[in-house]
């Protein structure tokens, strides 16, 4: 098996001229924790689409375990768990019965208690989901991303909407399916600092470019003691090299 | 099979269920106005024509037509364009399942709810209405078992006709991408279906020719959202 869980070469993408991602190539190697970042319309929701196959690129490719993203959109999805964006539900039906439906989508068989838990919802609540709050919502999109075990992960802002505590549980259940499961995590965030603690390599988009890419123990000597203030530099283009 | 299964599942099926009772109940009711007129106005020449059974059931056929159309019109409008129109599609394409056939499941669930609604409330009304001639013998004449084979034949046809339109609507709704157009193509296709069949009832080949026009047409349609759809970017 290889060793890089994702690799995207020269991929691009256009909508109607203007570039959401100019040529970038991307490789996150398994088991590790990466951090995508970048301001709004950076190309980070592009970037992750494509790899879902949501998107057809305007040029180059995007494998995700070796599983060509365009072609074999089928095998990536079933080895990719993924929220993107907002998360949507089937708002009419309970948190397990979503979790039931994805599970039958992806072919699986599993407890929603135990799923539910691990994200800490409860899975006797029958309530519909649209009675949800937004941080209990992206809980239960981080259980439907788990659901059917994945080994690798993209996740758009995944703690977007969750309380100081729930960012903390989240935080550790990320490093505990990185460090303990092997997982490999791509997720995208705007608290940097909270990026930077939780990834073990950081990569910074501005204008659908990728600008900066390295672990983060590097981004940390690199600007010692301001590292947020670096990435933002990055994010805002400053710092290209 | 199964996409079907999870299709059924994820749409609330409750609420065509209640709506598919109201059209049946509202056209027995029909039935039994329409076949009151003879006794109502007599003195009426015309109102003669409502004392024929078989065409008594070909009026409320077209009218049960048209409704069940419609009906499968607004679960189409429900069931494919509002779920590949808004947010809903991304947990439609993060299914690994194949786009044509998650789309095939839920075309064939927009057929089925009006061809099957509109056969079972009208297997169940025709039995009622013949069964309540028995006791009422001032109505009109029982069929005789040729007319019996033409009314559950007209059933049978008018029911996938039905479902055939609807995804014709659907097509219409998806490629104009809203809900109100669907429901509104599916009212005026509906209407223009049964202006073509209103002979029908003295020309059964009419019948038969609208049904395979209908299904033809539902198919081709079904194509096209496919192709559509495989190509869709979100």
């Amino acid at each position: 098996m290889s060793e890089i869980a994702i690799c995207t070469r020269q991929l691009a993408k256009s909508f109607a001229g203007r570039e959401g991602l100019r040529p970038c190539s991307l490789t996150v190697e398994r088991g590790t924790l990466y951090a995508l970042l970048g301001k709004n319309g950076a190309g980070k929701t592009t970037l992750f689409k494509l790899l879902l196959g949501f998107l057809r690129p305007t040029a180059g490719s995007a494998a995700v375990l070796g599983l060509d993203c365009l072609r074999q959109t089928a095998e990536v999805l079933r080895h990719t768990g993924c929220l993107i964006e907002t998360p949507v539900f089937y708002e009419h039906l309970s948190a397990a019965e979503n979790l039931r439906l994805h599970l039958a989508c992806m072919e699986c068989s599993a407890d929603p208690a135990p799923l539910l838990a691990r994200v800490g919802l409860d899975c006797a609540d029958d309530r519909p989901v649209r009675a949800y709050s937004l941080g209990m919502r992206q809980r239960l999109a981080l259980a439907r991303a788990l659901s059917h075990r994945p080994e690798v992960l993209i996740l758009d802002e995944p703690i977007n909407g969750l309380d100081p505590v729930g960012q903390r549980e989240t935080a550790a259940l990320f490093r505990q399916l990185s460090r303990a499961e092997g997982r490999t995590i791509l997720f995208s965030s705007h608290q940097l600092a909270g990026a930077a603690e939780l990834a073990d390599r950081i990569g910074v988009l501005a204008g659908g470019r990728l600008v900066l890419e390295a672990d983060t123990p590097a981004l940390r000597r690199r600007f010692p003691g301001r590292l947020e203030e670096g990435l933002i530099e990055a994010m805002e283009g400053r710092d290209a090299e | 099979m199964k996409l079907l299964t999870i299709e059924c599942r994820r749409t609330r099926l409750k609420p065509y269920g209640r709506a598919v009772g109201v059209c049946g109940a509202v056209l027995l009711g029909f039935l039994y106005f329409f076949a009151a007129i003879p006794w109502l106005d007599p003195a009426d020449p015309d109102s003669r024509l409502f004392a024929d059974c078989g065409f008594l059931l070909h009026l409320v056929g077209l009218l049960a037509l048209a409704a069940f159309t419609i009906l499968g019109g607004v679960a189409g409008a429900r069931i494919v364009v509002e779920a590949y129109g808004g947010r809903q599609v991304l947990l439609l394409f993060a299914c690994p399942a194949p786009r044509g056939r998650v789309l095939g499941a839920k075309l064939w669930l927009t057929a089925a709810l009006p061809a099957g609604g509109m056969l079972v409330t009208g297997l169940a009304g025709l039995g009622i209405f013949l069964l309540s001639l028995r006791f009422w013998p001032q109505g009109p004449a029982p069929l005789d078992t040729g007319g019996l084979a033409a009314a559950l034949w007209g059933l049978a046809a008018g029911s996938l006709t039905a479902g055939g339109l609807s995804l014709w609507a659907v097509w219409v709704g998806f490629r104009l991408r809203s809900v109100p157009a669907t429901v509104a193509a599916a009212a005026a296709i509906a209407t223009l279906f049964c202006q073509i069949l209103s002979p029908a009832w003295q020309l059964s080949w009419l019948r038969a020719a609208g049904l395979a026009a209908a299904v033809a047409g539902g198919a081709a349609a079904a194509l096209s959202l496919r192709r559509q759809v495989e190509r869709m970017e979100v």
